[in-house]
């Protein structure tokens, strides 16, 4: 990693040519780069690259650009506890942006909390991140309050349903946001789940949940899994006779739902932040498609990548903030020009941070159509 | 001469069951080794078959060959079949695949098989009413019997037996002496015979040979043996006056 | 009541599933005095296997699950000699976690070259539903279940019939008196491990099109498997296929009456039960300890 990061500085030297090296702005990174989420970890490094080479083109502040170190977290608590201290002590940060796993998020946000460093997480969505009274935390993908609250509100309003199924894994991110989809329908629209099915999450047959879902006969089924799970329960939804519409949320957004699942999941809608559609997106977003098109070879950018890139992008107006106010990088300064980001229009769309440090905005909801492609909904 | 044990050592781990024994068994003999509990006996059949690991320059010949080393599931080729200590039947198997496994050197030889199954059933009548049975639904007796039958299955030069009358009763014990003298006499087949019960043992073989903790103390004619007033005191359960 | 009937439906569909992994576990229990935790990633490895021949190599599938057997044989030979071999005189905890750590392995390995996500499987049977009345059925799963009985008998066949067969046997229940009677045991041996491999595998790749193929496929499906064995009863080949029925009849019958939240619960707890006042399984025969 310390090779990577000193080419990302001989890169940065390359083309400024005019700035040494006392002169950076140092921040860090991490990210599952190695292990069975490194794709994901890849995404997030792509976006905050993008971002960090954006802002130092142009000519950082007043001539300080940003230098960017990055860590692998494999994906475990234990590492990414590593990488944060390792990020902190030796590589003197003054920002961090990372991780994708909301574990490894809660385990090591413990780290930059006591050395009070801002600290954004780009994907992890885990609810409880940003309400365990951390001052330093911030995130830039929709919580899952957000997005249960915005598949409920198109299950009611835009569909018209009265009786909805919920069914969904256990753990953390299933039962979480099986909870918040219950609270939401119970507080806005004082309905209760016809059918609330559990299931574990290694099973692999849900025929018996999935019974008690056509026993209720539900008019909106919404599947609280990630998408392998999501495939499962849509193939035995469709076998065993039931049409009512299928949704969810973010977890579900993957090519492999549409691989494993087949036509069971075409027309199955879910929660987005974003969605590469140059033509059919905000200003912001389009800019966003096309820049990321220039620098990695054409690569259609994902929500991760559009997620990781603002949350760059808003450690960036964090950074502006102090600087304007105190003449220099004060870590509450940083944090302060962080949470008073209000309807800045970034690549996952228009983002106003909260007090908590949860980005507020809208959802989309995008839905799959026939041959495993997606169209936006609304 | 057809067996030979040259000073065998046996050891399991640090402990030397066997000092260097030597036996001897002639072609047509019934022979056999009594003893005490743990003297040895039955290591020195696992010797025999190859269970047990010997010691080098321990030397095992049978018809003429040197079979030291020969492994356990090659012994029975060479014309060696044990009846082993416990019988060791195949439990859920019936009396017949029993039979069968015992002929498994001969599985070619559907003729020959045949022909042995007539003979050892016609030794065994009760095992031809149960040939269906599984090992396990036999009595004691039976079992004993059913061990005997299989190890004779792939008709071995030398029959050994290790221990047939443990845990029955003084009439299916004689019975099965009967069949074992029987067996020798009109097969011919040569029986090393080890017994806990030196009397019905020394009245059955020829010759006996007596372990004692590892080492042969004793060997003469069974019927010596059986008048030797040593023997009669520390292995046929006679007292003298002393002893009270 | 239809759809208590769908329930039980589901439950044997799944149940022969369990079934079929079951068989592998009692193979190897009965010739090696131990239960197998490895064999349950035998059934991912069947998964895999036929993922690489049929998915990535082209094969035919009628060519491709037969290669994809020859695979599950030759690394369960493998395990055999790496990991059972060595230490069949060893005590039985080092034994058992020799086991375990094979699957651990195994697990790890394939994730290390597949990763971590699972893959789709065309169906090898017709795999659309069809209806009878309100009810559902699934050819692939009736032929699941017509496979795992054909299995099962050709498997007794095989054990009670051939020579070859009843020397396995006689080794499985007395291994000293087998070398005796001249059988080569290892062999013997081997080929029990390397037939409940085959077994495992199959089971694997009659899965995978029913749900997906993934490295956790053997965790899940497998402690079903083992449950299956121990209701059938261990000691008995013919019991695992109706061990592993028993035990999908009640996951769905619980799941569907009582909460599905305790689905493996309600099983488990039952398990705990029969294993409690039927020792040796609903299906099993009395334990026979030599004497």
């Amino acid at each position: 990693m310390k090779r990577l990061a000193l080419l990302v500085l001989v890169f940065a030297l390359a083309f400024t040519g005019v700035v040494s090296a006392a002169d950076t702005i140092r921040i860090g990174c991490y990210a599952p780069l190695s292990g069975d989420s490194a794709m994901v970890g890849k995404s997030l490094v792509d976006g905050v690259q993008l971002a960090v080479d954006e802002f130092n083109a142009a000519g950082g502040i007043d001539g300080q650009l940003i230098e960017l170190f990055i860590e692998d977290d494999e994906q475990t608590p234990k590492v990414a506890n590593n990488a944060v201290n390792k990020l902190i002590y030796e590589d003197n940060v003054i920002g961090i942006v990372g991780t994708v796993a909301s574990g490894c998020v809660l385990s090591s946000m413990e780290i930059s909390w006591d050395a009070e460093v801002p600290h954004i997480t780009p994907i992890a969505s885990g609810t409880s991140i940003t309400h365990m009274g951390n001052p330093w935390i911030a995130r830039t993908q929709a919580s899952d309050e957000l997005q249960a609250g915005a598949i409920v509100r198109y299950a009611v309003n835009d569909l018209g349903a009265k009786r909805i199924a919920v069914i969904f894994q256990d753990g953390d991110y299933g039962t979480g946001g099986a909870e918040t989809v219950k609270a939401i329908l119970k507080d806005e629209f004082d309905m209760e789940p016809v059918a609330y099915e559990q299931f574990e999450s290694s099973a692999l047959d849900v025929s018996a949940q999935v019974l008690n879902i056509k026993n209720a006969d539900p008019d909106a089924i919404i599947i609280y899994t990630m998408y392998q799970q999501g495939a499962l329960v849509a193939k035995k939804v469709r076998e065993l006779g039931i049409d009512a519409p299928l949704m969810g949320c973010g977890g579900l957004t993957n090519a492999k739902l549409y691989e494993l699942g087949g036509d069971a999941v075409v027309g199955l809608a879910n929660t987005q932040t974003f969605f590469a559609d140059a033509s059919k997106a905000a200003p912001s977003a389009a800019e966003f498609i096309t820049k990321f098109q220039e620098k990695y070879d054409g690569r259609i950018p994902d929500s991760n990548n559009a997620m990781s890139y603002d949350a760059m992008r808003i450690m960036i107006e964090g950074l502006k903030y102090s600087w304007e106010k105190e003449g220099s990088f004060v870590n509450t300064a940083i944090m302060e020009g962080i949470k008073s980001v209000k309807e800045l229009p970034l690549a996952s769309g228009t983002i106003t941070m909260d007090e908590n440090g949860d980005a507020n905005r809208d959802i989309l909801i995008i839905g799959i159509t026939d041959g495993g492609g997606y169209e936006l909904i609304k | 001469m057809l067996l030979q044990l040259k000073n065998v050592y046996v050891s399991y781990g640090n402990i030397e069951v066997l000092h260097g024994i030597n036996i001897e068994v002639k072609e047509g003999e019934i022979v056999t080794i009594i003893g005490a509990n743990g003297a040895g006996k039955s290591t020195t059949l696992k010797a025999i078959t190859g269970l047990v690991n010997k010691r080098k320059n321990s030397e095992i010949i049978f018809n003429g060959e040197n079979i030291t080393n020969v492994a356990a599931e090659k012994i029975v080729e060479r014309g060696i079949s044990l009846s082993p200590e416990g019988r060791k039947i195949f439990p859920d198997m019936t009396v017949m695949e029993n039979l069968e496994m015992g002929a498994y050197i001969r599985r070619g030889d559907k003729e020959g098989f045949e022909k042995t199954m007539k003979l050892v059933l016609e030794m065994f009548p009760r095992l031809d009413e149960r040939r269906k049975q599984t090992g396990k639904t036999l009595s004691g007796g039976e079992q004993q019997m059913l061990a005997i039958a299989r190890a004779l299955m792939s008709r071995p030069k030398l029959l050994m037996l290790d221990e047939p009358s443990t845990g029955l009763a003084p009439l299916v014990v004689k019975d099965i002496f009967h069949t074992i003298k029987k067996v020798n006499q009109s097969e011919g087949t040569t029986v090393l015979l080890v017994e806990q019960n030196a009397k019905i043992a020394l009245a059955t073989a020829d010759r006996g040979y007596v372990l004692k903790n590892g080492d042969i103390v004793m060997e003469d004619k069974a019927s010596s043996l059986m008048n030797n007033p040593d023997i009669r005191k520390a292995y046929l359960g006679e007292r003298t006056h002393s002893d009270d | 009541m239809v759809n208590f009937i769908q329930a039980l439906i589901q439950g044997v569909a799944m149940g022969s599933l369990y079934g079929l992994i079951a068989i592998g576990y009692v193979l190897i229990y009965n010739a090696w005095g131990i239960l197998n935790f490895a064999q349950g990633d035998m059934v991912m490895v069947g998964a895999f296997a036929v993922l690489v021949t049929h998915m990535r190599l082209g094969l035919p599938m009628w060519l491709a699950i037969p290669v994809a057997l020859l695979i599950c044989m030759l690394i369960g030979f493998l395990i055999e000699i790496t990991a059972f071999r060595p230490l069949i005189d060893a005590i039985q905890q080092r034994r058992l976690i020799a086991t375990i750590g094979i699957g651990i392995f195994l697990r790890n390995l394939v994730r290390v070259v597949f990763g971590a996500d699972p893959y789709y499987f065309p169906p090898i049977f017709d795999n659309t539903p069809y209806k009878v009345g309100s009810l559902t059925i699934v050819p692939q799963n009736i032929w699941n279940m017509v496979i795992g009985f054909l299995l099962i008998g050709a498997l007794t066949l095989f054990l009670k019939r051939t020579t070859m067969g009843k020397s396995m046997r006689a080794t499985a229940q007395d291994r000293e008196a087998a070398r005796l009677m001249g059988i080569n045991v290892k062999r013997s041996m081997s080929l029990t491990f390397i037939i409940a491999s085959a077994l495992g595998g199959l089971a694997g790749m009659l899965i995978c099109p029913v749900f997906y193929v993934v490295p956790t496929l053997g965790t899940s499906m497998g402690n079903k498997g083992f449950s299956s064995a121990l209701f059938g009863g261990i000691s008995s080949d013919g019991g695992s296929m109706l061990g592993g029925i028993v035990l999908g009849l009640l996951e769905a019958i619980g799941a569907t009456t009582i909460s599905s939240a305790f689905q493996s619960s309600i099983a488990y707890a039952v398990l705990f039960l029969v294993l409690i006042f039927m020792p040796n399984g609903i299906f099993g025969k009395k334990e026979s300890r030599k004497v």
